[in-house]
């Protein structure tokens, strides 16, 4: 089951989403967690380092995040309240970047994108084309040992420009800013390219189950799965758990899938 | 196209503007080198695909480059260019998958500065030398929005003693059509049978089309290649490429075919580990493969099995002067 994680840094941010999503609180030693049966919400706290350590530690304690939204506010050259995607995150202290690679135009209409910059400390030289905020780049530098580009998204609220001062800000303020960016968070869950990754989801329930009844090292698992995804590619079926099971070791198993796809048919 | 990036060197050159023109609804990205985009690790080459960006740059350095020692037509010195990395089609067996970590494609816009080192390289050698275009990118695919293979002619059509290679399976010919054909110009297609094409290479147009183009290009007085590369293994591979054979000759005036080339599937092994877990579902990329130094291919028997059939074939029907195998068939 593939799995959202939305990442806000702050409590205010995280309210509206828990709401409008139907998340509960989320036992985890370290972590502020809430989820519902799709989707987690992870508040990492204000700054880099604390939402590449937090992004970090999800990771590794939900593998079936498949992937990421940040929501959070910012601020830009862009009107007050608007919802912005990034097209590029940069770290501003290490000039360390990403480029997201973001869905059709058609699927996110009306959603302006930008460059998101990362800035450690709150910044008001609103440049153009550019929103301010301090945990994205930290959120990409984890997320992107895992997961691909195209499934870590950062979405910002503009919360102050040079109009509406950053000292404006309150907790109702990011709250209600948060709660205008909950249609653009919905069209982009709904357009990350899942329907473009490769079905391995049976071959991956056999290999475990057999996995389960007979001994395999982690170098035959690997192969396991080769094996498996070999045949089902060539003979458009896969063989039965039983099947399998009853050559009782993996190595009489791997012989034979082996002796199977040798003898298998190609014919266009 | 949706998302164009776009390196700042070349966000006021005339190419760029005329593109972008072309995609008004696009994100437009500013980059500073198109590698930050292009090389950047976390990318999906299988998702990309699905929903690739545009990428204009300017290339620096190495723009033409030797060819493989197999990758001729006959001539002695061979080098290949690219104006574009990556292909619109989607063909299962291309290398690009497995060399590439994005789909992206990428458009050098600075065409002068590539004539410019052909007109260099040339001049290093005393006899013709060969140019190949549609090497990591196919030549005419995105011409109507490029126009580099317009410019690419008339530049050759002032350098006798370099030849060109076009290779394609697009059938965007209308620019070839509207103009004089060149002597120093071979336009080639890359052929499959309809069978295999239809199954293998998405995206592409279908191969009597791409026939109807020879048709149409030869007509025209344009020189025109075969290349049947790569030839893949199936147990009915007699009759498909035979048939594919009987289609392709029976359409064309073979005398003046200017080459024709067979080629064997080969890849080198990371690109196919690569290939195989981005396709892991590819009958193609299943097949049994054996490692012959850094590359991995049919075995051997196998292999030349089907290169000296499908040699046997050819050579009932065309000189043997106008065939280059890309390797030995024995």
């Amino acid at each position: 089951m593939s799995v959202t994680c939305l990442i806000t840094a702050l409590p205010s941010e995280a309210r509206p989403l828990i709401t409008h999503f139907g998340m509960r609180s989320f036992a985890h030693p370290h972590l502020k967690m809430h989820a519902s049966d799709t989707m987690v919400l992870l508040q990492c706290g204000v700054g880099k380092l604390n939402a590449a350590v937090a992004t970090a530690t999800m990771l590794n304690s939900c593998p079936t995040v498949s992937s990421i939204i940040n929501v959070g506010i910012a601020g830009s050259d862009q009107p007050l309240g608007e919802t912005l995607i990034a097209h590029h995150v940069q770290d501003e202290a290490s000039a360390q970047q990403w480029f997201p690679h973001l869905p059709s135009v058609r699927k996110l209409p009306k959603l302006t994108s930008v460059r998101v910059l990362s800035v450690d400390t709150p910044a008001n030289d609103y440049k153009q084309h550019t929103a301010f905020d301090m945990e994205a780049a930290g959120i990409f530098a984890a997320a992107t040992k895992v997961l691909d580009l195209a499934f870590i998204h950062s979405l910002k609220v503009v919360s102050d420009n040079k109009q509406i001062n950053i000292e404006a800000i309150t907790a109702e303020s990011v709250h209600a800013s948060i709660q205008c960016a909950i249609p653009a968070i919905e069209q982009l869950r709904d357009a990350l390219p899942f329907d473009a990754l490769p079905s391995t989801a049976t071959t991956d329930a056999l290999a475990e189950a057999v996995q389960a009844r007979i001994h395999y090292t982690e170098t035959e698992k690997h192969a396991l799965v080769q094996l498996l995804n070999r045949h089902r590619a060539l003979l458009k079926t896969l063989p039965s758990e039983t099947e399998l099971v009853q050559l009782e070791s993996a190595k009489a198993i791997r012989h034979q899938l082996t002796k199977t796809i040798d003898q298998a048919h190609v014919e266009y | 196209m949706d998302t164009i990036y776009i390196e700042n060197e070349v966000l006021t050159h005339p190419r760029t503007i005329a593109m972008l023109k072309r995609f008004p609804n696009a994100r437009q990205v500013p980059i500073e080198r198109y590698t930050d985009v292009f090389n950047a690790p976390a990318q999906n080459f299988r998702i990309q695909k699905s929903n690739p960006a545009l990428i204009l740059a300017n290339k620096h350095g190495n723009r033409v480059l030797p060819t493989p020692a197999d990758y001729h037509i006959g001539g002695k010195n061979n080098y290949y260019f690219s104006h574009m990395l990556n292909c619109i089609y989607d063909c299962r067996y291309c290398f690009l998958q497995g060399m590439y970590r994005s789909a992206n494609y990428v458009v050098f816009v600075n065409y002068e500065d590539f004539f410019h080192d052909i007109e260099t390289t040339i001049s290093t050698h005393s006899s013709p030398s060969w140019y190949f275009s549609g090497y990591d990118c196919d030549s005419l695919a995105l011409e109507p929005m490029t126009h580099f293979i317009d410019e690419c002619i008339d530049a050759f059509s002032h350098m006798p003693n370099g030849n060109l290679e076009i290779r394609t399976k697009s059938t965007q010919i209308r620019n070839l059509l509207s103009r004089p054909a060149i002597d120093n110009c071979v336009i080639a297609y890359s052929l499959s049978p309809e069978k295999i094409a239809t199954q293998e290479e998405h995206k592409t147009p279908s191969v009597s089309k791409r026939i109807e183009a020879l048709k149409s290009l030869q007509a025209h007085g344009w020189k025109i290649g075969l290349r049947f590369d790569p030839i893949l293994k199936a147990d009915n591979f007699e009759s498909l490429y035979s048939e594919l054979f009987d289609q392709v000759f029976s359409h064309l005036e073979i005398q003046s075919i200017h080459s024709v080339s067979l080629g064997p599937f080969r890849l080198p092994k990371p690109f196919f580990k690569k290939m195989i877990r981005l396709y892991p579902e590819s009958s193609l990329l299943a097949a049994n493969m054996h490692k012959r130094g850094n590359m991995l291919s049919y075995d051997e028997q196998s292999e030349q099995a089907l290169l000296s059939f499908c040699e046997t074939q050819l050579l009932k029907r065309i000189k043997p002067a106008q065939y280059f195998p890309c390797v030995s068939v024995s």
